[in-house]
């Protein structure tokens, strides 16, 4: 695979171009063309598309986008461009598996197809809720407690020795080394020391951040490394990736690509979806894709309808076509403890596993300590309920489950914050909560997921 | 529907079409047509439909900042023939200025940029500070334009203390109450906005409109 080196080279040498052009007349318009050349159509009648040619379009699709557009530098104002066969070579010569964790939590994260058996990677927790600093440590418990978790995504905490972390300050320094320090010890208490970070530091987010706390980090553990929306990096970004690599890191290449913002619709948010795969390997040269799409309108969710078809197909486009561990963020728009946030948790994550990819459950946005770890373990548990589930058995599942809850994406129920459903000190859901949990789960049994 | 070059500006602007936008505002300085009308009437309707479009879904981000840039050039042509009085009362007759930005340390402008031209196709003179922006540079841009409202995006934990930072700049330098501050972006909330001391928050660009209405006393919402 062409060597870093050559693409930081390219990110100060590449063609010049204007951000806006960038995001309006190369990224956009030719995202726009190329669908309709492919012609690519979505189907919102069936959610998880069985056809496999359709995947092919879809990465070559993106292929011919990628090569043409690359991926721009919002600080040198320049193109890093790649040929085809640069591309190619990058996919071709990817790692297939990859080893995190320590001791009896060491596990392999394996590349999966579509209606693949075998058990898909289930990382919980997801940076997306903000801890109290003082429950920091009971959340981070509770997670390791999940059965099925094979690895933890660490929460944001809200201050740091009682102080509003900001970032580029000493202050983000200290939360970066002060969330793995509790991270951990958290994970002991469970009796799972060496359960691996999937995210790096969620509040190490400058590069000074990143190099100066990333040495609480262990070798079971992953860095992520997310691009900015659409295909953009910073120097700061590729920063990070350089220590990353001369430490022997293992990145985990996030991206976020918005339906309705400059990827348009689910057809090109699809195509997007693929497209960061390679950027994934050639400029954030991540080990894992990990992809978190999100909505325009409805912001941090993807359980909607014209979502769960673009995730499908994207999906079903890398696991068919290449052999990249894929690890994906189902967003719901419900808070934690609702019936309507099960219902999305039980179509997003089956439409993820069965394409062929792997889950990693989060907690909520919109609040302080909104999360419930017991939500994230029934979605560990839909995801091994659908192995080796057939695309067409998922699609009719999951055409019953979004008259549930899609009619309601958009006034959600905000759910309850962990203390009200956890037991902080066992760190162990409350009766009613985990009474709820069983009548939810027996519920969505009836609808084919065998979760009870 | 007539199909007067007024008309068509109008149906360039809708589709987004910048170049000829430009050029049919050109034709119609040069045919003596009235440049405050087809401002005032034909682009402010394209706008409108514009937003409709996209509060429909039919138009998404890119369709938004096509049309917005094709409306600005059109604009920017007709405003070329009149004196400086005229152009004067048109910015005047704006619903309100912004200012916006994504604030220091933030580099995430999509939902930002969604609330910009979802602003301009309300009728407001957005201007668009772009991502990490400092405090002074939100107050020196305010002043210059003589804002309304200043709107703060941070997408990060780690940079909505940013927001807060603009507010305390404003506040010690006196002008807390010259603006008014509303604040959005992912991890922010309405109880942050209470806190901060900001004027008001919103979950995406639909309600950040909606707000600046309602800040700026000129909805029915409020």
């Amino acid at each position: 695979m062409l060597s870093f080196h050559e693409v930081v080279k390219r990110a100060l040498t590449g063609p010049v171009c204007d951000e806006k052009e960038y995001d309006l007349k190369l990224f956009n318009r030719k995202l726009t063309e190329i669908v309709k050349e492919y012609d690519i159509k979505c189907d919102l009648e069936n959610p998880i598309p069985s056809d496999a040619s359709l995947a092919r379009d879809v990465f070559n699709a993106a292929l011919d986008f990628y090569s043409q557009v690359g991926t721009y530098c919002t600080d040198t104002g320049r193109i890093i461009k790649f040929s085809e066969e640069e591309i190619k070579e990058a996919v071709r010569t990817a790692p297939s598996s990859i080893e995190l964790g320590t001791g009896r939590d060491q596990r392999d994260f394996v590349a999966r197809n579509p209606e693949s058996k075998i058990p898909p990677w289930c990382s919980v927790g997801g940076a997306i809720p903000t801890s109290s600093e003082d429950l920091f440590l009971s959340i981070s418990q509770a997670r390791g407690q999940i059965p099925l978790a094979t690895g933890i995504c660490m929460a944001i905490p809200d201050t740091v020795y009682g102080m509003r972390i900001m970032l580029g300050t000493p202050f983000e320094i200290f939360a970066g080394v002060r969330s793995v320090v509790l991270t951990k010890e958290g994970l002991r208490r469970a009796g799972r020391p060496g359960l691996p970070i999937m995210n790096s530091i969620a509040i190490a987010v400058s590069d000074v951040a990143t190099i100066a706390s990333g040495w609480a980090l262990g070798p079971g553990d992953a860095y992520e490394i997310s691009a900015i929306g659409e295909m953009k990096v910073t120097l700061s970004l590729l920063n990070r990736v350089a220590h990353v690599l001369n430490v022997g890191g293992k990145i985990v290449a996030g991206n976020g690509p918005v339906y309705g913002g400059y990827c348009g619709g689910a057809e090109g948010t699809a195509v997007a979806i693929a497209a960061y795969t390679f950027m994934g390997q050639l400029v954030q040269r991540g080990v894992i894709h990990h992809p978190y799409p999100t909505h325009y309108k409805l912001i941090a969710v993807n359980s909607n309808r014209p979502l769960l078809w673009a995730q499908s197909v994207g999906y079903q486009a890398v696991s068919r076509n290449t052999h990249i561990p894929v690890m994906v963020n189902p967003y719901v728009a419900a808070g934690p403890s609702a019936e309507m946030r099960y219902y999305e948790i039980a179509s997003t994550v089956t439409t993820i596993v069965v394409s062929g990819g792997s889950p990693e459950l989060l907690g909520h946005r919109g609040g302080l300590d909104l999360d419930s770890p017991l939500d994230l373990q029934f979605g560990t548990e839909v995801a091994h309920a659908v192995l080796g589930m057939k695309t067409e058995d998922a699609n009719e599942i999951v055409k019953k489950l979004l008259p549930k809850y899609e009619d309601h994406l958009s006034t959600p129920p905000p759910g309850k914050k962990y203390q009200e459903l956890f037991d902080v000190k066992t760190a162990r859901p409350l009766e009613e909560h985990y009474r709820e949990y069983m009548r939810y789960k027996k519920a969505i049994s009836e609808y084919g997921i065998p979760v009870d | 529907m007539e199909n007067t070059p007024s008309e068509q500006l109008k149906q360039a602007v809708i589709a987004g079409d910048e170049d000829k936008a430009k050029a049919i505002a050109t034709d119609i300085l040069r045919a003596g047509l009235d440049p405050i009308e087809v401002i005032e009437e034909h682009l402010a309707s394209a706008m409108r439909i514009v937003g409709d479009k996209f509060e429909n879904q039919e138009y998404f981000l890119a369709d938004l900042m096509s049309a917005g840039e094709a409306m600005k050039a059109a604009s920017k042509t007709l405003m070329s023939g009149m004196d400086r009085e005229t152009q004067g009362r048109l910015k005047h007759d704006k619903s309100g200025a912004i200012v916006i930005g994504a604030v220091k340390g933030d580099q995430h402008d999509i939902g930002k940029n969604l609330v910009a031209m979802l602003l301009q196709a309300n009728g407001f003179d957005v201007h668009d500070l772009g991502v990490d922006v400092g405090p002074r540079e939100f107050l020196d841009k305010a002043k210059e334009v003589d804002a309304d409202v200043i709107g703060l995006s941070a997408l990060l934990t780690t940079t909505m203390p940013y927001q807060a930072e603009v507010i305390n700049y404003l506040r010690d330098s006196g002008l807390q109450d010259r603006y008014r501050v509303i604040v959005g972006g992912g991890a922010t909330s309405q109880d942050w906005a209470d806190e901060i001391g900001a004027q008001g928050w919103a979950p995406d660009a639909t309600r950040a409109v909606q707000l600046v209405n309602k800040v700026m006393g000129t909805s029915e919402h409020a």
